[in-house]
């Protein structure tokens, strides 16, 4: 990997080794997506992992959105 | 409600399910937006991309960096060209770069698409945001907005051996080659302004703003949203009449 950035790497990198809480593998409206847990039942869109391609426009399935889901 | 026992009349009149779940939904739009009427949602013709922050490639970037991930804007491309009501993108970018690999896809994909596209640069669009920035059929940069032309710098390993300098000059060669060929830039310019010194702090390249950018060939126009917007709508009109000739 080639970062091409104008912002100095120490400042990019920062914390990249830090551990962060485990991804969980969820479904929510019938799409099947990656999130960061943030609260029982809610977590942070990471990316989707299936779905049909209109769900990419969907703007609340963008990452870093927050959505509700059942605890798997 | 109204038959119920003293001391145990609800605070609220009961209006129903439906009457408490318009005031929620008022509130709400108040805690969030600061207002409570919301534009109701009328079909774009138009997508809009926004390009910000850091573009995120292979590696996850830690969580202080805002990013743009292109895992999510690779199939939003596809997306926007099968969705029929799509006529148009426009691309906004703010961005100071990112992995090589995917800027470069998003670049590729943005230039192949086959509707309008028009490129805005705010803010900046700094080293792999340049070759995004001229990606699309028209580009425009905002009067102040800035953008940094650089070399590649090796991060990681590296072994200090001629094939490093080799590899890095090769993954120089496909941004150059690809800014050169999709904006009116010539290469001996681009090359010039990439290795210029003296000029940033910290790195050698240079750092063109708005108008800059547009005299020497690298961006189409100086202009804002409303440039955008009036260039993109007409690059509509215009495939939509092609489209009508090549039928008759």
């Amino acid at each position: 990997m080639i970062l091409y950035t104008s912002m100095p790497l120490e400042v990019v990198l920062e914390g990249v080794n830090e551990e962060r809480e485990p991804y969980l593998e969820v479904w929510a409206g019938g799409v099947k997506m990656q999130v960061e847990p943030i609260a029982p039942g809610a977590g942070r869109v990471v990316r989707l992992l299936q779905c049909s391609l209109d769900d990419y426009l969907n703007p609340s399935y963008n990452p870093g959105s927050i959505i509700q889901y059942n605890k798997p | 409600m109204q038959d119920a026992p003293n001391g145990f009349l609800s605070e609220q009149p009961d209006t129903g399910n439906e009457e408490k779940k318009k005031t929620s939904a008022v509130v709400e739009t108040i805690q969030q937006l600061g207002q409570t009427a919301v534009p109701a949602p009328a079909e774009s013709n138009i997508f809009c991309m926004t390009i910000i922050g850091q573009i995120e490639g292979h590696i996850v970037l830690p969580p202080q960096n805002k990013t743009t991930k292109y895992e999510h804007i690779i199939p939003q491309l596809v997306a926007a060209e099968q969705n029929h009501k799509i006529e148009g993108v426009l691309i906004v970018l703010n961005t100071v770069g990112g992995d090589v690999e995917a800027g470069l896809a998003i670049a590729e994909m943005i230039s192949t698409l086959s509707k309008p596209t028009v490129t805005l640069v705010l803010g900046g669009g700094h080293s792999i945001g340049v070759p995004i920035a001229v990606a699309g059929n028209k580009s425009f940069i905002a009067e102040t907005a800035t953008m940094t032309i650089h070399p590649i710098r090796m991060n990681g390993l590296v072994i200090g051996v001629p094939q490093t300098f080799e590899y890095l000059d090769k993954m120089q060669e496909r941004v150059t080659r690809f800014v050169t060929s999709h904006s009116n830039i010539s290469e001996e310019t681009f090359k010039e302004l990439m290795f210029k010194t003296g000029e940033l702090t910290r790195d050698i390249g240079t750092t063109i703003i708005g108008s800059d950018a547009v005299k020497r060939g690298l961006i189409d126009a100086v202009g804002g949203l409303g440039d955008a917007l009036k260039e993109l709508n007409r690059r509509i009109e215009e495939a939509k009449n092609g489209n009508k000739e090549g039928r008759v």
